[in-house]
């Protein structure tokens, strides 16, 4: 007789509480994030500190679309699909930079946009008296963009909700502390390329339970009785929070974090919260990290990860804040590489089949409970419109 | 031999054993190979941000106590066959001090036994002669490589 629970048969539970390890393998599933919920929602895409000056420029992808965002003269951040509006063409080809003269010129016909994106310039124009080809009336095609606390924030979707109504009141408060007092500033950036599916990674983040995986938090953490009250807060659309928590750094020897800490944070204090769907937020008393992520697959997903510290850093604690972001974070940090394996090790189960379900059943007062990842999927499946306990259930018109 | 060139020579072979430790994973040997005093740094250059980025700056005995400190899951996550191949395309020697620079390519090598090219860079190393022997200072491995598959706090 099989197992009530063995990862094959479908868990006795109710349907909120598991997961069909579909959602994680399935190309159609894949396709439907990328429609209802990567190109429909407000994705980040960097931090304001990152274009400072008029004419600065980032290329950023987003739901497999390359955008580039512009700080225009007027200081105002713009974005645009990097496509030019003649044939096609990448118009922006260095990942970052400050246009010459504030211009972008297109390399193929030399067709050129100002910072605002309208097009100051078509070559030989004679060619085009008799159409209504004009420069007037052409532009590259423009996407909406919103900052919030020095944080970027562009959507595909010209229909969806402003950014203040997407995050709402308590999702803004929360992400005050540490982003919404002073001026930050990124000092760290890299990518990582994990063979698993992006919400895997998101998961990492959106529960408490596997801190038992790292050596850090079961140390520093966990192991502490007044950190058994920590909470886990759920917003609307699939927001999440996870109360402010003291860590014990001395438990495992690294330096204490009480001074010189992000604006608002306590001494050794550790903060998350999650934005639907992929905008991963932490700080660490004296550092912020920033997680955002580009579904590259099913199965792939890039990772990009930003170290945060204040614009006005002395060299000395800028020296600090980036030793205490390596040490847990970074490539060559604890926990990342311990997430990113996690993950991995988890995604060979559910691609070969040998692992149909998840559990996400977990009740508890405290900061293993499950209900923040309950609250990531019923988001999931209002956009996407499938159950995700059962990839066989009807569809529903997702709301994405 | 002028003890110029014995020097050039000896610090050539140096450099090279520094990869060789690694790729045998015997990190008491190399470290052995930095002065009490000597340090580790990783440094990147990204097109997004205007500064180079610290990835990793330890003294010798920082390095030695992150290793000894690395979790279960570290070491299993590291446990890939590693094999460095190492150009060395400057010695300069200057009385008791000396600086090599050097570039690099790290291969990964799974179970399976398929190898992957995991990193290239440089290293810049800075040497003091010690007695008879030559010990590092510093080793600054700059990564050209920004994207790596594998996350490891041990040095690369
Ligand atoms: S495609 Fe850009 S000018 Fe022709
Ligand atoms: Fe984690």
């Amino acid at each position: 007789m099989p197992a009530e629970l063995d990862s094959r048969t479908r868990p006795q539970l109710p349907p909120t509480h598991y997961l069909d390890n579909r959602i994680y393998t399935d190309p159609a599933v894949f396709e439907a994030e990328k429609d209802s919920i990567l190109a429909r929602t407000w994705r980040f895409v960097c931090h304001a500190s990152e274009i400072p000056g008029p004419y600065d420029y980032r290329l950023v992808q987003v739901a497999g679309h390359e955008l580039v965002l512009v700080r225009g003269k007027d200081g105002e951040v713009r974005a645009f699909y990097n496509s030019c509006a003649h044939r096609g063409a990448r118009v922006v080809r260095n990942t970052a930079g400050t246009l010459e003269q504030g211009r972008m010129t297109c390399f193929y016909h030399l067709w050129s946009y100002d910072d605002e994106g309208r097009c100051t310039g078509i070559s030989r124009p004679a060619g085009y008296r008799d159409t209504s080809v004009r420069k007037e009336d052409t532009s590259l095609r423009p996407v909406r963009v919103e900052t919030l606390f020095g944080l970027v924030f562009v959507c595909l979707d010209d229909t969806a909700c402003p950014l203040h109504e997407f995050l709402g009141e308590a999702v803004i408060e929360a992400m005050r502390t540490p982003f919404g007092i002073a001026d930050l500033e990124v000092f760290h950036l890299h990518r990582t390329e994990i063979q698993a599916n992006w919400k895997l990674f998101v998961e990492t983040n959106y529960e408490g339970y596997h801190e038992l995986l790292h050596l850090l938090n079961r140390t520093t953490g966990v192991a502490q009785q007044e950190y058994q009250e920590r909470q886990w807060t759920n917003h609307q659309r699939g927001h999440v929070s996870f109360d402010h928590a003291r860590i014990s750094y001395g438990n495992l020897n690294y330096e204490q974090r009480e001074a010189n800490m992000m604006p608002g944070m306590k001494p050794n204090g550790h903060v998350v919260i999650n934005l639907f769907p992929d905008m991963l937020l932490n700080c660490r008393s004296t550092v912020a990290r920033i997680d955002s992520l580009m579904p590259l697959s099913p199965t792939r997903t890039l990772l990009e990860c930003r170290g945060l510290g204040l614009a006005d850093d002395t060299d000395t604690v800028r020296a600090m804040r980036v030793r205490h972001h390596n040490q847990v974070w970074g490539p060559t940090g604890i926990n990342l590489a311990e997430d990113m394996w996690a993950v991995q090790a988890q995604m060979r189960n559910m691609e070969n089949g040998s692992s149909r379900y998840s559990v996400i059943a977990r009740e508890e007062e405290g900061p293993m409970d499950d209900s923040s990842l309950r609250n990531f999927y019923a988001e999931w499946s209002r956009l996407t419109g499938y159950k995700p306990h059962d990839l066989n259930a009807e569809q529903t018109s997702g709301q994405g | 031999m002028s003890e110029d060139i014995a020097d050039q020579l000896e610090l050539n072979r140096l450099v090279h054993a520094t990869a060789r430790y690694l790729d045998d994973r015997d990190f008491q040997a190399y470290l052995e190979l930095y002065r009490e005093e000597g340090s580790y740094t990783i440094v990147t250059k990204a097109p997004e941000l205007p500064e180079p980025m610290v990835w990793m700056q330890r003294s010798r005995a920082e390095l030695s106590e992150r290793i000894d400190a690395m979790s279960e899951q570290e070491w299993e996550i590291a446990e890939v066959e590693q094999t460095r191949v190492v150009s060395v395309d400057l010695v300069e020697v200057n009385g008791g001090e000396a600086n090599t620079s050097s570039s690099f390519a790290l291969y990964h090598t799974g179970e399976e036994g398929l190898t992957s090219c995991y990193a290239v860079g440089r290293y810049d190393d800075c040497w003091e002669k010690a007695t008879d022997s030559w010990k590092l200072l510093s080793r600054r491995v700059e990564l050209k490589t920004r994207q790596l598959s594998m996350l490891s706090p041990l040095p690369i």
